[in-house]
């Protein structure tokens, strides 16, 4: 039996397709095969609508059954706040007015129902590249050519800005006293972050973005709130980030790149990920969606004692393995970047893909 | 129970999990009905796929291989019925935990009363109470509106009013509703289930009618101290149905052709109705209980004399929903069952890297032993939340104590694929804490769902398959309740005799776990004497028999206490959960 496993891309060069996707069903805007750019708005949708029920027969004081006779408004009337929405003659005169911009959406029973104006939430491109697929109401693909490393957490937020490396190393931590002035407005890449002060410091600066390796979980919460995106790639924790995505981004320092930290969702098939566009890149290849374990197959493990490490498919044993441990399961054993031989669960690996 | 076939009808049941996918083949050999092979594949639910067919495909591809039975036409279309010289299956049952939680509103007039009701049949199913709507709510027409319109929920459940009760409150409720589903785009319009007062039913109808998708069921709260899920349970299972149907890719094309020959439940009610099932076999003074731990749900059932209780909790998982545990526990509380020092810091780390590769498999011993604390958590979690579900008459006898069962059936890979059966008793009687005597019964192959989804349509193989060896009883455990603290105080005197005549006694000790090994197909009668006014199923100080079957462990007693009081002291902590385990063979 084949072993299909998904996939992670680490591209230095790739035809890159991004899920570009609203957060609630809402509207596209643009068209498929449009070129974008990074800020254009791709689809909006209005994230907390509000409503407003007036009781016009309340506030007339009319019983409900005779107060449609005294609404002046109808249904699908653009309104403006002041607005009359019915209104009582007589020698006691009284008049019902709209507390809101917005637009009728029902009237009758004595009662209206306004949908009130606000701006909709705008979904914008996150990086320059052409309308390749449209979802109705939910969002878009799009495709660029470029580098693209994926990602394992965002905190929601995105940008595109110039690289910074700010650690020489792929175990460097972004601490505070690595923050310094020059970082303003960058994008900044070290290996971990380990303190919610270096964020604090960040925020201050302000950096454009940040994308590292790991960082404890408990920094959470703080990261949910900085203004701009952060972008994990390996895992939570203290290890450092992964070669093959140190090196690539390293090499990019200086080139501007789209962080789109969003959080993953299995299934909608949205990760996070850096994209550098690279638009004169000739025929780029295109990653596959899932791959084949097989030899010589590269693989990133995602468990410990193997956390983060990239290693090469050796052997892909058939049935099920009985590991050390005593634990029975489908096995796969890689050589890791150090040498060593390893044999791991199958469902502990990712592919790598990287040209 | 001895039954004998007479019209053999083979049965594929497909299990689609948020990981796996599982196919299994049930047919009669030897005149009784058997698990004849089983495939099990990633599920494909999920992007890139998105679509349920792939998974469910390659589960059944396996059961081909392994039987030799042709099951698939040319044109990739499961063959059924059977034909006469042997290609295809007589009967396809589906059961479906994979997707999101079912966004769900709930509705009711009383808090404590018809809301509560609500919310105990949303958890039914594999549901997210996204938003609650009730008379004290504080929120009049126009927030209720916009409550339902931001929750954009899948389904919303309305209960409220008594029969003859509430009727007023109940309409400005279904009003609020209604006029939410009207600004709610078509094609996004939850379906929505009456269970409320039925004396505004044909008001009900009037108002929401051809606006949703409108189910109406019994009052699931016909008076006050009177709750009654169980018709209402049937109407959402057909709205989880329609939904899934919508949702999922693949499903409805994969089971339209199988219209009159197949039928589709949520894993969890499947599961809950086996154990329910299960309830009226075994002794009616004790319950059946049973738990499934799954990647992004646990699922705990529990049924006296045929009626049980039912409860889905979502936000407990050892997938993806994973971090969703620290709503409900410290994480003092995982780190209490660790037998080795692993800092606070790292197991917080493990929640959300588990989280983001749910079907990845711990190897490490470090990473195992946080893994089984995190199960043994869920499983505190959930039996807190589902004992608020068990009858009154059974919490009054019992307080905080679990009540008896017999047996208790364990299921998820967690506790079924251990590496070791000391392992996952271990699990079990730290997140469960039984009392009394019961047997633990391992569900190895996830057939419980199968067997529950094909009751209605096959009765008798449900019945024959729980009598083979597909279910692997684990132990059968004593456990005294006493108040005695000090540690290493005889609380407990065991005569046994084994079917090969050996004889013994045997002395436990508060604090200790005791194994006294019995091998499948072996017997013994025990003859238990509780000491120093112990409990050990038969009343304070009150002595009894119990005839022990064989099993993975055997007969073992813990005599820890109820529940459980671990050391204050960390390190003695960590002393005290490592030599547990060891005497349960580690």
């Amino acid at each position: 039996m084949s072993v299909i496993r998904p996939v992670v891309r680490i591209m230095p060069v790739a035809k890159v397709r991004q899920k570009r996707l609203l957060p609630v069903p809402g509207r596209v805007v643009v068209n498929q095969g449009k070129t974008v750019k990074a800020t254009e708005t791709v689809a909006e949708a209005y994230l907390e609508p509000r409503f407003h029920l007036v009781n016009v027969a309340r506030s007339l004081g009319v019983p409900r059954a005779e107060a449609d006779d005294y609404i002046v408004c109808h249904v699908g009337e653009v309104i403006r706040k002041g607005d009359v929405l019915g209104k009582k003659g007589g020698m006691f005169r009284k008049v019902v007015n709209s507390p809101v911009d917005g637009e009728v959406v029902l009237a009758g029973d004595g009662q209206v129902l306004i949908r009130e104006y606000v701006s909709p939430w705008e979904l914008p491109a996150g990086f320059p590249g052409k309308v390749s697929k449209v979802f109705a109401g939910q969002g878009v693909e799009l495709t660029t050519t470029g580098s693209v490393i994926d990602g394992v957490w965002g905190n929601g937020k995105l940008a595109y800005g110039l690289l910074y490396n700010a650690g020489k190393t792929p175990d460097a931590v972004l601490d505070a006293a690595a923050l310094g002035v020059e970082l303003r407005g960058m994008v900044v890449v070290a290996g971990k972050l380990e303190d919610a002060h270096a964020l604090e410091v960040a925020e201050s600066l302000p950096v454009r973005g940040i994308i590292v390796g790991s960082m404890p979980a408990s920094l959470i919460p703080e990261a949910l709130k900085v203004s701009f995106p952060i972008l994990v790639l390996d895992g939570f924790g203290a290890q450092e980030m992964n070669s093959h995505a140190f090196r690539l981004l390293a090499t990019s320092d200086g080139r501007q790149a789209a962080v789109l930290a969003e959080p993953m969702d299995r299934y909608r098939g949205v990760r996070p990920a850096v994209i550098i566009p690279l638009p004169n890149a000739e025929m780029p290849p295109e990653p596959p969606e899932a791959v084949e374990l097989s030899e010589g197959v590269t693989v990133r493990l995602t468990r410990a004692p193997y956390v983060g490490m990239l290693a090469r498919v050796i052997d892909v044993p058939p049935g099920l393995v009985r590991f050390p441990n005593g634990l029975r399961a489908p096995g796969v054993e890689v050589r890791l970047e150090n040498g060593d031989r390893a044999l791991v669960p199958v469902a502990n690996v990712e592919v790598l893909v990287q040209s | 129970m001895a039954t004998s076939l007479v019209d053999a009808d083979s049965l594929l049941a497909v299990d689609v999990g948020n990981s796996h996918t599982r196919a299994m083949l049930f047919d009669a050999v030897e005149d009784r009905y058997r698990l004849v092979a089983m495939g099990v594949a990633p599920s494909t639910a999920y992007a890139p796929l998105n679509d349920v067919r792939e998974g469910i495909r390659n589960a059944i591809d396996q059961v081909q291989n392994i039987t030799g039975r042709v099951l698939i036409d040319d044109e990739e279309q499961l063959i059924v019925p059977a034909t006469s010289d042997g290609v295809g299956v007589d009967q396809v049952v589906l059961t479906l935990s994979a997707g999101k939680p079912l966004r769900v509103v709930v509705a009711g007039v009383l808090e404590d009363v018809s809301l509560r009701s609500a919310r105990r049949l949303a958890e039914t199913i594999y549901g997210r109470i996204e938003a609650q709507l009730h008379l004290n709510d504080r929120l009049h027409t126009e927030g209720r509106i916009n409550t339902v319109v931001r929750a954009r929920p899948d389904v919303i459940i309305m209960a409220g009013g008594v029969d003859e009760g509430a009727t007023q409150s109940v309409l400005q409720m279904v009003e609020a509703v209604g006029l939410a589903a009207y600004l709610i785009p078509q094609g996004q319009r939850p379906e929505v289930l009456f269970a409320g007062n039925q004396a505004v039913l044909s008001e009900v109808q009037k108002l929401l009618e051809g606006l949703v998708p409108l189910h109406v069921a019994p009052n699931v709260r016909p008076a006050l101290e009177h709750e009654q899920l169980g018709p209402a349970q049937e109407s959402l299972l057909q709205i989880f149905r329609n939904v899934r149907l919508r949702q999922m890719g693949g499903l409805q094309s994969w089971l339209a052709p199988l219209t009159g020959h197949s039928t589709f439940y949520p894993t969890a009610y499947a599961f809950g109705r086996m154990i329910r099932f299960l309830s009226r076999v075994y002794d009616p003074a004790k319950g059946v209980l049973g738990v499934d731990i799954g990647a992004e749900a646990t699922t705990v059932a529990a049924a006296w004399g045929g009626e049980g209780t039912l409860k889905v909790v979502t936000e407990l998982g050892l997938g993806s929903s994973l971090p969703d545990l620290l709503k409900h526990t410290a994480v003092e509380h995982i780190l209490r069952w660790l037998p080795m020092e692993i800092p606070r810091q790292q197991v917080v780390d493990y929640l959300y890297n588990k989280a983001l590769h749910p079907d990845s498999i711990p190897m490490t011993p470090e990473d195992i032993a946080v893994e089984q604390a995190l199960a043994r958590q869920i499983l505190r979690v959930a039996l807190r939340h589902a004992w608020k579900d068990f009858p009154a008459s059974v919490r009054h006898r019992f307080g905080a104590q679990l009540p008896y069962f017999e047996p208790i059936l364990a299921s998820g890979s967690i506790l079924t694929k251990a590496a070791t059966p000391g392992q996952t008793l271990m699990m079990l009687l730290d997140g469960i804490q039984p009392s009394g005597v019961t047997t633990f019964v391992l569900d190895e192959n996830h057939l419980l769902p199968a067997l529950g989804a094909a009751a209605d349509i096959n009765p008798i193989l449900g019945v024959q398959v729980l009598e083979s060896h597909h279910f692997v009883p684990l132990a059968t455990v004593i456990t005294p309740v006493h108040h005695i603290t000090k540690p290493g105080t005889a609380i407990l005197r065991l005569q046994i005799e084994t079917s090969s005549g050996d004889q013994g006694t045997v002395e436990v000790k508060t604090g200790t776990i005791r194994v006294i090994p019995l091998r499948p197909g072996q017997t013994a009668t025990v003859q238990v004497q509780p000491l120093r006014r112990s409990d050990a199923g038969f009343g304070p100080g009150r002595r009894g028999t119990v005839v022990v079957s064989g099993s993975k462990l055997g007969l073992v007693i813990d005599a820890r206490g109820r529940p459980i009081v671990l050391a204050s002291d960390p390190a003695q902590r960590r002393e005290q959960n490592s030599r547990w385990l060891n005497a349960l063979g580690g």
